[in-house]
C-alpha cells in the first residue's frame, strides 16, 4: 500500500456527479441526480433523507448491485483510485467483501438459516483472505468477541434462529469484518433494534472506524443516530443532494429548509405533551419531480418564483459545507437561525 | 352512561408462556390504569413483555392470574356476543400497518366493515361514515378505493387508525406504530393522534422502545423490565428525575443526545 492511501488526504471513495436512472415506459426515472460522495479512511459519512430519497439506491450503486438496464453515469466513480464503473464483474465480486462490505436492516433475513453462525463468518475470511480452516476458526472467535458477543465458542455453533435481532446484527457485522473491508456500507443497521441494543451496536461501529483505513457510509432516516455516529452528513431529497457538511454544523445551523424540516420533525427527548413542530406544507410527497425548478418547491414555505423555475445548484459555504438553495444565503436565514438559542437544551437535570 | 373510573385497569396481571421445558412469566403482577383522554406510554426493551401486556389489555390474550377491567367491568367471563359488544370499546393498531390490513379489501371497505358490524347503520351510511373517517385521518376521497398495496407505509397506518376509530372506541393500544415510518411521516401521524385524542377523549396505551418520542405523546410513562413494571411516573417527572436505574439506562441510550439536546441547536420550533 502506498503512503497516499494511509493518509487522510486520499479518499477511499470518490464519487462525483452520479446519475442513476431507471428506464420506465414513459421515460427515465432519475433516482439519483448529480450526487457527490467522498469517504476518507476513518470517517463515518451519514446519509439522511425520507424513504424514496435515493439513499438505498446510492448504496446499491456503490456495490453495483442494481438491476440490469439501470443507467449509471458519473464524472468520477473511484474506489481506492480504481474506477468502479469500468470494472469487470469478476473484479467487482472481489471488491464486494474484501473492498467494501455491507450490513443491512434485517439481519435475520440476511443470514443463512441452515448454516451455523461460525461457518457464515468464516466464509468471508476463507474466500477473500484465503485463510485455512484453522486460521478461519481463530478469526471467527476473535471477531465474535470483538462485536461484543459473549461465549464465542458456543456462539459460533449457534444458528440464526437461536439468536435475538441484536445478536444477529452483531453476527452480520462480524461477517462484514471477516473480509477486512476498507469501506463499510451500513443500511439502517439499527432500525429494527431496540434503543439499548442500538446504542451498543453504534458504539461498536464507532470503534471499528478507528481501525486505520476503514471508512463507513451510514444510511438512516434517524437524525438522532446521525448525530451520534457521523462525522459528516449528506442530506438527500428526491435523489438530489440538498445539503452537506460537518455533522455538528449541519445539525446546529441547518441551512436548507428541508434539513430544517427533518430536524423539526424529530421528537424531542423529554418534550411536554403536544404536537411536533412540523410545517403543514411538508405533508405528503412532493408532486413534481422532474420539473425544471427546485425539487423541494412544493413543500417549502419560503419558495419564490425563482425556486419554481431555476434548479438551485450546490453552493460552497466554506468548511466543506455545501447547500443547494436559492434562498439560503439571504438575510432571513441569518435572522432565523438565531431564533431561539437553546430551545432544545436538555431538559433532564436529575441524574 | 359515562363511567367515572379509569377506562382500563389491570390488577395483579400475570401471563406465563412456555419456552422449551421451562415456563416463563412474560408479564408479572402488573397493576396499571388509564383514564379517559389520557396516554400512558409503555417502554422497555424487546422481550420485556410490553406487547404481551398490550394484548392482555385488549383481551387478545387471557391472563393466568389477575384481571383486566374495561370501564370497571370484569372481562374474564365474557364470551361470544357479550365479548364482541364489549370489544367495541377497545381497539388496537399494530406496528406493520400494511400487514394488518386485508390485502384484498379496499381501504374504504376495511373502515366500513367495523362500522357495519358494530353500529346499526345501512351500507350507504357506513360508506359515508368511512369516507368521513378517512378524511379525518388525512386521506382524501381518492384513497377510499385503494388496496393496501397501493398505499405507502404512512397511508396504511392512517387507514389502520381510521379503521380502529370506526367503532368509536374508548381505548386504543398502539404497538410501535411509528417504527416503520420515516421521520416526517411519523411526526404527522403523531400530531394526528394528539388531535384525535383532544377531539374524542380517547385513551391511548402507546407501546414503544423509544423514549425519545414519548414526551410529545404521553401523560404518564410506565417502564417495563423482564415482565414487571418497575417505574410509573408522569412523563415530566420521569424525564427530569428518573428513579429506577433501568429508566436512566433507557434514557441514556437515546442516541445523539450530546449533540442534539445539550448543544445549542437552533432550529425554530415554529418552522
Amino acid at each position: 500500500m502506498s503512503f497516499q492511501q494511509c493518509g487522510t488526504s486520499s479518499p477511499l471513495l470518490r464519487v462525483e456527479g452520479l446519475h442513476v436512472g431507471y428506464p420506465l415506459e414513459t421515460g427515465v426515472h432519475e433516482a439519483l441526480c448529480g450526487v457527490d460522495l467522498t469517504v476518507r479512511p476513518g470517517e463515518i459519512v451519514g446519509l439522511v433523507g425520507e424513504s424514496g430519497s435515493g439513499k438505498t439506491t446510492l448504496l446499491q450503486t456503490l456495490t453495483r448491485l442494481l438491476p440490469e438496464g439501470v443507467v449509471i453515469s458519473a464524472r468520477t466513480f473511484q474506489f481506492r483510485n480504481a474506477s468502479l464503473l469500468e470494472m469487470t464483474e469478476a473484479r467487482m465480486r472481489k471488491i464486494r467483501g474484501a473492498g467494501m462490505a455491507m450490513i443491512f436492516q434485517n439481519p435475520k433475513e440476511s443470514l443463512n438459516p441452515i448454516r451455523s453462525v461460525g461457518d457464515q463468518i468464516a466464509e468471508g475470511g476463507r474466500l477473500h483472505q484465503g485463510l485455512g480452516r484453522r486460521a478461519a476458526r481463530t478469526l471467527v472467535l476473535e471477531l465474535l468477541a470483538r462485536v461484543g458477543l459473549q461465549d464465542p465458542i458456543r456462539m459460533a455453533r449457534a444458528f440464526p434462529h437461536e439468536l435475538s435481532g441484536g445478536m444477529c446484527q452483531r453476527v452480520m457485522i462480524a461477517m462484514a469484518l471477516a473480509c477486512k473491508p476498507f469501506l463499510l456500507l451500513a443500511d439502517e443497521p439499527t432500525t429494527a433494534l431496540d434503543v439499548r441494543t442500538q446504542s451498543e451496536i453504534l458504539k461498536i461501529l464507532k470503534t471499528l472506524v478507528r481501525d486505520p483505513g476503514m471508512g463507513m457510509v451510514y444510511v438512516t432516516h434517524d437524525l438522532r443516530v446521525i448525530a451520534d455516529v457521523a462525522h459528516r452528513v449528506l442530506v438527500l431529497h428526491e435523489g438530489r443532494l440538498v445539503e452537506e457538511g460537518h455533522v455538528q454544523a449541519v445539525l446546529e445551523t441547518p441551512l436548507h429548509p428541508y434539513t430544517r424540516c427533518l430536524l423539526s420533525a424529530m421528537p424531542r427527548l423529554g418534550a411536554r405533551k403536544g404536537p411536533v413542530a412540523i410545517s403543514r406544507r411538508i405533508a405528503g410527497r412532493p408532486h413534481v419531480r422532474d420539473s425544471s425548478g427546485c425539487g423541494f418547491v412544493t413543500r417549502c414555505d419560503r419558495a419564490t418564483d425563482r425556486c419554481a423555475l431555476v434548479k438551485p445548484i450546490l453552493q460552497d459555504h466554506g468548511q466543506q459545507r455545501r447547500v443547494a438553495c436559492h434562498r439560503c444565503g439571504e438575510a432571513y436565514m441569518k435572522n432565523d437561525v438565531g431564533g431561539h438559542p437553546g430551545a432544545l437544551r436538555k431538559e433532564r437535570t436529575g441524574k | 352512561m359515562t363511567h367515572g373510573g379509569p377506562v382500563v385497569e389491570a390488577v395483579d396481571l400475570t401471563k406465563v408462556f412456555r419456552s422449551g421445558p421451562v415456563w416463563k412469566a412474560a408479564v408479572q403482577q402488573v397493576n396499571l390504569h388509564i383514564d379517559a383522554g389520557e396516554t400512558l406510554g409503555l417502554v422497555g426493551e424487546s422481550g420485556s413483555g410490553k406487547s404481551t401486556l398490550g394484548r392482555l389489555l385488549t383481551r387478545l390474550l387471557k391472563p393466568e392470574k389477575g384481571e383486566v377491567r374495561w370501564e370497571g367491568e370484569r372481562i374474564r367471563h365474557l364470551r361470544g356476543r357479550g365479548l364482541r359488544f364489549a370489544r367495541r370499546r377497545i381497539q388496537m393498531v399494530f406496528q406493520d400497518a400494511s400487514a394488518s390490513l386485508n390485502p384484498r379489501m379496499i381501504a374504504g371497505a376495511a373502515v366500513a366493515e367495523g362500522i357495519r358490524i358494530h353500529r346499526r347503520v345501512t351500507a350507504g351510511e357506513a360508506h359515508l361514515l368511512a369516507e368521513r373517517l378517512l378524511e379525518r385521518v388525512g386521506l382524501d376521497r381518492s384513497f377510499f378505493s385503494r388496496f393496501p398495496a397501493e398505499l405507502s407505509g404512512g397511508q396504511a397506518q392512517r387507514v389502520a387508525i381510521a379503521r380502529a376509530l370506526s367503532v368509536e372506541p374508548k381505548f386504543m393500544v398502539l404497538d410501535e406504530p411509528f417504527s416503520a415510518l420515516d421521520p416526517v411521516t411519523s411526526a404527522e401521524v403523531l400530531n394526528l393522534l394528539l388531535s384525535l385524542q383532544a377531539e374524542t377523549g380517547i385513551a391511548f396505551l402507546f407501546i414503544t422502545h423509544d423514549l425519545g418520542l414519548l414526551g410529545h405523546l404521553a401523560d404518564r410513562i410506565a417502564v417495563m423490565l423482564r415482565g414487571r413494571v418497575v417505574e410509573t411516573a408522569s412523563a415530566d417527572v420521569l424525564f427530569r428525575s428518573p428513579e429506577h436505574e433501568y429508566t436512566r439506562l433507557l434514557l441514556d441510550s437515546v442516541p445523539g443526545q450530546n449533540r442534539l439536546e445539550t448543544g445549542t441547536l437552533m432550529v425554530r420550533q415554529d418552522l
